[in-house]
């Protein structure tokens, strides 16, 4: 799976977990995490609805909320960009493994 | 005097009345008396002591009730042990330091099975220098290690001199589980008949209901879930029932409110019981109600933190294998979380089934009862999964009746729950199983992840 690739994925998990708004702009690559449409319970949710169609698309079983992914100096779970790019860097390690 | 005495006076008044029913097969009291004298005169043959420790192994059949009724009055301590305990019937008989193990067939040939030890345990040795029989219950272990609890039978049997309605009954719950116990004293002492099933399953358990006029199903919400999804009430008549009675884990209402729409002329009531305890008096608030109160002229109740205690007047002596349970007073923590109203409790599941989702409750039953309602979903369990953002996420599993996909049903899950449920007790992950999610005593099977 692409970088892009992984941002649509996460991208569409958001708008989908995002309570309805008229004209609410669809997700992007620098959109929030935490603060936005999402409360922390969706944004659980996302993590997990990520891990879970990564699995069923590419194989690939990765963990993405761990102690690892807790203690990086920068939160991966800033903007979906920030998570993409986290769940790119899981992807490459669990292949390798 | 032996110690069932008081039963055979009650079994000599109806000697040609049934008091089993098996494959079909009617067995009489008089027969069960008969067959009793036979076993004890088996056990002074094989020079079974008294005080004896002896593990009985097998489902209700005609020659299972005698022998259990021989041995109570052999004085032995027995540990029945059905099939669904699996695997792990020799753990079992080791931690209740088994001496012989009997396994009687249907035709009365039965195996036996010598060991050579003595009983170490003290509360064992206690209860055998006072003279009386005693049972082992082993608790489900669910969640953890199964721990044994040993009785005294006697004042355990007390209960059941009070004469009650005499009725014919599906033994359904299992020989070893104290509802299944408590199923069939409350049977003989009242000179009703047991109806036994060698299958559990929704078309077999009707079968038999309707066959045999069964007026009383002792059950599990399981079970009548099953019982739901399967429409075997369409296939059989059932009009015989009078009284269903379901205990053991709780009920989602869903569940209670199609029952009690289905059966309008059954009384629907709730039991509770502990192994630890015995079984407590209850009354449902009505057929379709939740609201239960619980106790009874030998049980003291009393909720504290949200949680049950009970003080029983005839608890069990303790614990095999691990420490009492008890505080000082002779009160016990049930683990059982309630809502309390009045005289009233509702059940809310378990403590150690309870999910955590960042400082917040959720009950899987609660969450389970939601999902039971949706199109397309046969089953659901409910359990919690560790996260380190926020302690447990909520995990649903999942039985479908047509075929379809995982992210189809999560987002129908989403979208049913968003209405009917706070935000975080919507389950975050949904896994779609295959197989049955109860073991043998057909209770769900949970655990923490």
């Amino acid at each position: 799976m692409t970088q892009q690739e992984t941002i649509d994925l996460v991208c569409r998990i958001y708008d989908e977990l995002a309570p309805p708004v008229e004209g609410a702009p669809p997700a992007t690559e620098s959109t929030r995490l935490f603060g936005g449409a999402l409360d922390s319970v969706n944004v659980v949710t996302l993590i997990v609805e990520v891990e879970e169609q990564i699995a069923e698309r590419c194989g690939a079983s990765i963990t993405i909320a761990d102690d690892h992914a807790m203690s990086r100096q920068r939160s991966p779970f800033r903007t979906i960009g920030s998570l993409a790019e986290y769940v790119q860097d899981l992807m490459a390690e669990s292949t390798r493994a | 005097m032996a110690h069932l005495d008081w039963l055979y006076d009650i079994f000599k008044d109806h000697l040609a009345a049934p008091c089993l029913v098996s494959n079909d097969q009617p067995f009489t009291y008089e027969w069960l008396l008969e067959i009793i004298s036979q076993w004890r005169a088996c056990f002074i043959q094989m020079g079974l002591s008294p005080g004896a420790i002896v593990a009985l192994q097998g489902d209700f059949s005609p020659q299972m009730v005698a022998a259990l009724l021989a041995l109570i009055d052999h004085s032995a301590v027995i540990v029945p042990l059905s099939p669904s305990v699996g695997p792990q019937q020799q753990e079992f008989m080791e931690i209740a330091e088994v001496q012989m193990a009997i396994r009687p067939s249907l035709d009365g040939l039965h195996e036996v099975q010598r060991f050579e030890r003595e009983p170490e345990n003290d509360l064992s040795r206690k209860l055998v220098a006072r003279g009386h029989p005693g049972l082992v219950l082993f608790s489900s272990g669910s969640t953890g290690k199964s721990k044994a609890a040993l009785h005294d039978f006697i004042p355990l049997l007390g209960k059941f001199k009070t004469p009650r309605r005499t009725m014919k009954v599906l033994t359904f719950l299992m020989i070893d589980h104290i509802g299944g116990m408590n199923t069939l004293f409350y049977v003989l002492s009242n000179a009703g008949a047991a109806v036994t099933i060698a299958d559990r399953d929704p078309d077999s358990a009707c079968a038999a209901i309707e066959k045999h006029k069964v007026e009383l199903l002792p059950t599990s919400p399981t079970f009548l879930n099953l019982l739901l999804m399967s429409e075997a009430y369409t296939r059989y008549d059932l009009s015989s029932l009078r009284l269903i009675t379901y205990g053991t884990e709780v009920m989602p209402e869903s569940t209670l409110t199609k029952l009690h729409a289905l059966f309008p002329s059954a009384k629907i009531q709730q039991t509770y019981g502990l192994s630890e305890l015995g079984i407590l008096r209850s009354k449902s608030q009505d057929s379709g109600s939740l609201w239960v109160k619980v106790g009874g002229e030998d049980f003291d109740v009393k909720v504290r933190d949200g949680t049950l205690w009970v003080k029983a007047r005839t608890a069990m002596l303790g614990y095999l294998n691990a420490p009492s349970p008890f505080d000082e007073e002779g009160w016990l923590d049930t683990g059982d979380l309630v809502e309390q109203n009045g005289d009233y409790v509702r059940f809310l599941g378990r403590r150690s089934e309870m999910i955590n989702v960042g400082g917040r409750k959720v009950y899987p039953a609660e969450v389970e009862n939601v999902l039971l309602q949706m199109e397309n979903i046969k089953d659901a369990t409910v359990r919690g999964e560790r996260n380190p953002i926020t302690g447990h996420i909520v995990v649903a599993r999942i039985n479908v009746t047509e075929p379809e996909d995982r992210t189809s049903v999560h987002h129908r899950i989403r979208e049913f729950c968003r209405s009917r449920l706070e935000p975080y007790k919507v389950p975050v992950k949904v896994e779609i199983v295959e197989g049955n999610q109860f073991g043998g005593r057909y209770k769900k099977t949970r655990r923490l992840g």
